[in-house]
């Protein structure tokens, strides 16, 4: 049976009107939870894994395979509209996305985000029909040397992402590093910097950092400024993007959904990369560097696609081999095993309706998802003009319910406000936290990494510089912050010779 | 004193009665409200599954709500810790594997005592633990493991998922019984573990056999040992531990606990019950599917093994000193 006559098996499958029901229902279920701040798929898979038991095993997949890069489409908006990440990946796009939305541009910005996600969710989902095998097993080679080098390139990439000054920048890695450490280190068990609470034990949750320093520092900067928000936004008349603004994304979605496809596969958090990959990648290549941070339409372009390429392709180690590369994807086990599938490399050959199904239900998903998103676009942008005086207590109420899902957990909702405050201050410092947040998630992955990687070689550190995947990373690492710190080492030798 | 009405003494007196009878009606028709299963694990894990599985029949066999509520965090010790403190009505139960429960010493302090802050009820499930190898892995039974981790002490490694998990503890106790020195690598959680053997980063792991099957049966993983007293009905090629080294026990094993202090009659349903849901044919088979066998004991059984598995457990994790801090 070869891969055409399995797409359209599974295209069969998709279209019966009870999957095309569960699929719709799902994507918007996603959508909304994407738009509120705060719940995410995670929260939201596991309150509905209970009526799963009652569904049909596919039906309730596609359902929330839906929910899941339904959010993604979601996720945008806030971040666009109110400075608000629901999740990791669109932490980068508040960066350009929120400055564009402040001069006036949300709605360009919104449909650039649903048309670059479509895009990249069609792209994705072919990857998976016809790679879903070769891909999976690339994940393979992937060992913790190699991961331990991606994640410096992650690193030194997290500095090129930075406008401001780059000691601000530096400072901003380094909290971030440490607050990454609080919790159970993985290789030792031992708890690190939780003092002694138990809700601590399990390390601070990335959406409460994100919320409070995003978030609610923004909602206490706005609200000390008195700044209009209907003032700056009244005026939006074109809700589609210009021919240039089309003109200037086309590459950035090209790139950010190749670098999301391939970073995707990679279990551990792979996705979350793709979208800060791809806003260095596009402020690198950009002819202007200087316009990222300040509204670029590249910088929502790339990263949009970039993320939801990712989501797709994650989809891979689950349906291939069974193994969830990340926290949604585990969930999304219990829901087959509770189905009564148990997950593994014969899920392809043993239940093809359910594997080619769940793929073509994909690209129907994201065919519905664009469709509902950019009439929605309009909605989006009207609610803006609403007094801030009522939007704020809505936004806040919405992210403490979102952060309290996460864990059931009070705490954390005391936290986040915590962050708020910090998050505050630093916008008086002028230090930005995207490189915090960057460094909060990758700080924790690459000790984790290194330290694996030395047990599997039994300390011997050339393992880095052996392994043809590490060296190339690595080096491409080290070009990387050769070309960053040249042209600042040249500006200033300039400066000196002009004296 | 001004004069109470007849009326609102007539209302005072049936509220008095009415709340006396409801006390006792409460003991008689347990239950008359919802049950919630506390499941100290996010949800999709293999305790959140059979937890589900359990609370569906339960559901059905008693015409009330059986929810089971995640409250993942801190190793279990959360979600436990919630069930110490609730209520004694047996209106909330514990559903956890192992856990803080069977293995208090891995711990310096707890927020609860293991002994008197829970009452056993039943054991629900067992699955044994396996031992399991990349193909490109030398040694093909533990005898030839034993030989080869005696010839290059420190060099073998083992995975695992967390550190102070079941297959976590069957990893030591192998290493104790066996007098070798097998190094561990923990992950966060089984899926990594997974991901770096078949990748064959690391040659070896221990985890329950359910994770592992649909990976041994297409060839890419080989299986060395079970971890149970006999040999499994999926592989029954496949010796035990205890075929080479006498005595050695380790299951993966989950069960049901109450708050301590529950009514002798309230506790006698629930374990009933309980029973009667993991002994039919549905959860039954549901059950071997994921390569596990539902139990469902009596009270007493059931406190006996609790008992002595976190005796023996106590055991091994003191002769290591094993701390998780």
């Amino acid at each position: 049976m070869n891969i055409f006559d399995n797409i359209i098996f599974g295209l069969g499958v998709a279209i019966s009107p009870l999957n095309v029901l569960y699929c719709f229902f799902g994507c918007v279920l996603g959508t909304l939870i994407g738009v509120l701040p705060g719940i995410g798929p995670v929260a939201t898979i596991a309150m509905l894994l209970p009526i799963t038991f009652k569904l049909p095993p596919i039906a309730a997949l596609i359902m929330l395979a839906g929910i899941y890069y339904g959010a993604q489409y979601g996720g945008s908006t806030t971040s666009i509209l109110i400075n608000l990440p629901g999740e990791a990946s669109s932490v980068v796009t508040c960066l350009d996305g929120y400055k564009m939305a402040q001069q006036g541009r949300a709605g360009p910005a919104l449909s650039i985000a649903a048309i670059g996600s479509f895009f990249a969710g069609t792209v994705a989902t072919l990857l998976i029909a016809f790679f879903a095998p070769p891909l999976a097993e690339i994940a393979f080679k992937f060992s913790s040397a190699d991961y331990f080098s991606l994640i410096v390139l992650g690193l030194v990439a997290a500095i090129v992402m930075a406008s401001g000054s780059l000691l601000k920048a530096f400072a901003m890695v380094f909290l971030g590093l440490l607050l990454g450490i609080v919790g159970t280190d993985v290789t030792s068990g031992i708890k690190r910097f939780t003092f002694s609470i138990w809700a601590l034990s399990d390390g601070i949750e990335f959406v409460t950092v994100a919320m409070g320093m995003f978030g609610f520092a923004e909602i206490i900067r706005n609200l000390e400024l008195k700044t209009k928000q209907e003032v700056l936004t009244s005026h939006v008349h074109n809700l589609m993007p210009s021919r240039s603004d089309l003109k200037a994304s086309w590459r950035p979605v090209l790139r950010g959904t190749a670098l999301g496809s391939f970073l995707g596969i990679l279990p551990g958090g792979g996705a979350i990369l793709s979208s800060f990959a791809s806003y260095t990648l596009e402020k690198r290549l950009a002819k202007d560097p200087s316009r990222f941070g300040k509204g670029a339409i590249e910088g929502v372009a790339g990263p949009e696609s970039a993320n939801n390429a990712g989501a797709q392709t994650s989809f891979i180690p689950l349906l291939t081999l069974g193994i969830p590369p990340n926290a949604v994807m585990a969930l999304m086990v219990g829901a087959m095993i509770i189905q009564g599938i148990v997950p593994g490399p014969q899920v392809m050959t043993e239940r093809p309706e359910l594997f080619w199904g769940l793929i073509a239900s994909m690209w129907i998903g994201n065919l519905m998802l664009v469709v509902l998103n950019l009439p929605l676009i309009g909605i989006w942008v009207r609610l803006l003009t609403v007094p801030y005086r009522l939007l704020y207590p809505a936004i806040l109420v919405f992210c403490c319910i979102g952060v309290y899902s996460i864990n059931n957990s009070s705490f954390d909702v005391i936290l986040t406000a915590c962050f708020g405050l910090v998050g505050y201050f630093f916008t008086k410092l002028d230090c930005e936290p995207a490189p915090l947040l960057l460094a909060f998630i990758l700080g924790p992955m690459l000790e984790e990494h290194l330290r694996r990687a030395m047990l599997y070689s039994h300390g011997n550190p050339s393992v880095f510089f052996t392994r043809p995947i590490s060296l190339v990373l690595l080096m491409a690492a080290a070009l990387l912050l050769f070309f960053t710190i040249i042209p600042a080492v040249s500006r200033k030798r300039q400066e000196v010779f002009k004296e | 004193m001004r004069k109470i009405s007849h009326l609102t003494l007539l209302a005072l007196f049936t509220m008095m009665i009415v709340s006396v009878a409801a006390g006792s009606v409460f003991a008689q028709g347990f239950p008359t409200k919802q049950i919630r299963i506390i499941v100290p694990f996010v949800a999709g894990g293999p305790t959140d599954v059979f937890a589900r599985l359990v609370a569906q029949k339960l559901s059905e066999n008693l015409g009330q709500q059986v929810i089971v509520d995640n409250r993942g965090g801190g190793n279990a010790i959360i979600g436990t810790e919630m069930v110490a403190k609730a209520p004694p009505d047996g209106y909330t139960v514990l559903f956890n594997s192992m856990g803080p429960i069977a293995t208090p010493s891995l711990y310096k302090t707890l927020p609860f005592d293991v002994e008197k802050d829970f009452v056993p009820i039943t054991l629900a499930v067992t699955s044994p633990n396996i031992l399991a190898a990349h193909p490109s892995f030398p040694a093909n039974t533990v005898k030839e493991l034993i030989a080869m981790a005696k010839a290059k002490p420190g060099q073998i490694n083992c995975a695992i998922s967390t550190y102070g998990s079941s297959n976590h503890l069957s990893l030591e106790l192998f290493n104790s019984m066996a007098g070798i020195k097998l190094e561990l690598i923990s992950y966060k959680g089984a899926a990594p573990a997974l991901n770096a053997l078949l990748g064959g980063h690391v040659p070896l792991m221990f985890n329950t056999i359910g994770l592992m099957v649909p990976h041994i049966k297409a060839g890419k993983l080989k299986i060395l040992a079970v971890t149970s007293p006999k040999r499994t009905d999926i592989f029954p090629d496949v010796p035990t531990f205890s075929e080479t080294l006498p005595g050695f026990e380790a299951a993966s094993w989950f069960a049901v606990w109450g708050p301590a202090g529950m009514k002798k009659e309230i506790l006698t349903r629930l374990n009933s019950e309980i029973a009667k849901a993991l002994h039919s044919p549905e959860v039954k088979n549901r059950c071997k599917d994921l390569y596990a066998e539902a139990i469902g004991n009596s009270l007493e059984e059931f406190a006996r093994y609790e008992r002595s598995e976190r005796a023996k457990w106590t055991k091994v994790i003191k002769d290591i000193g094993l701390l998780l801090d």
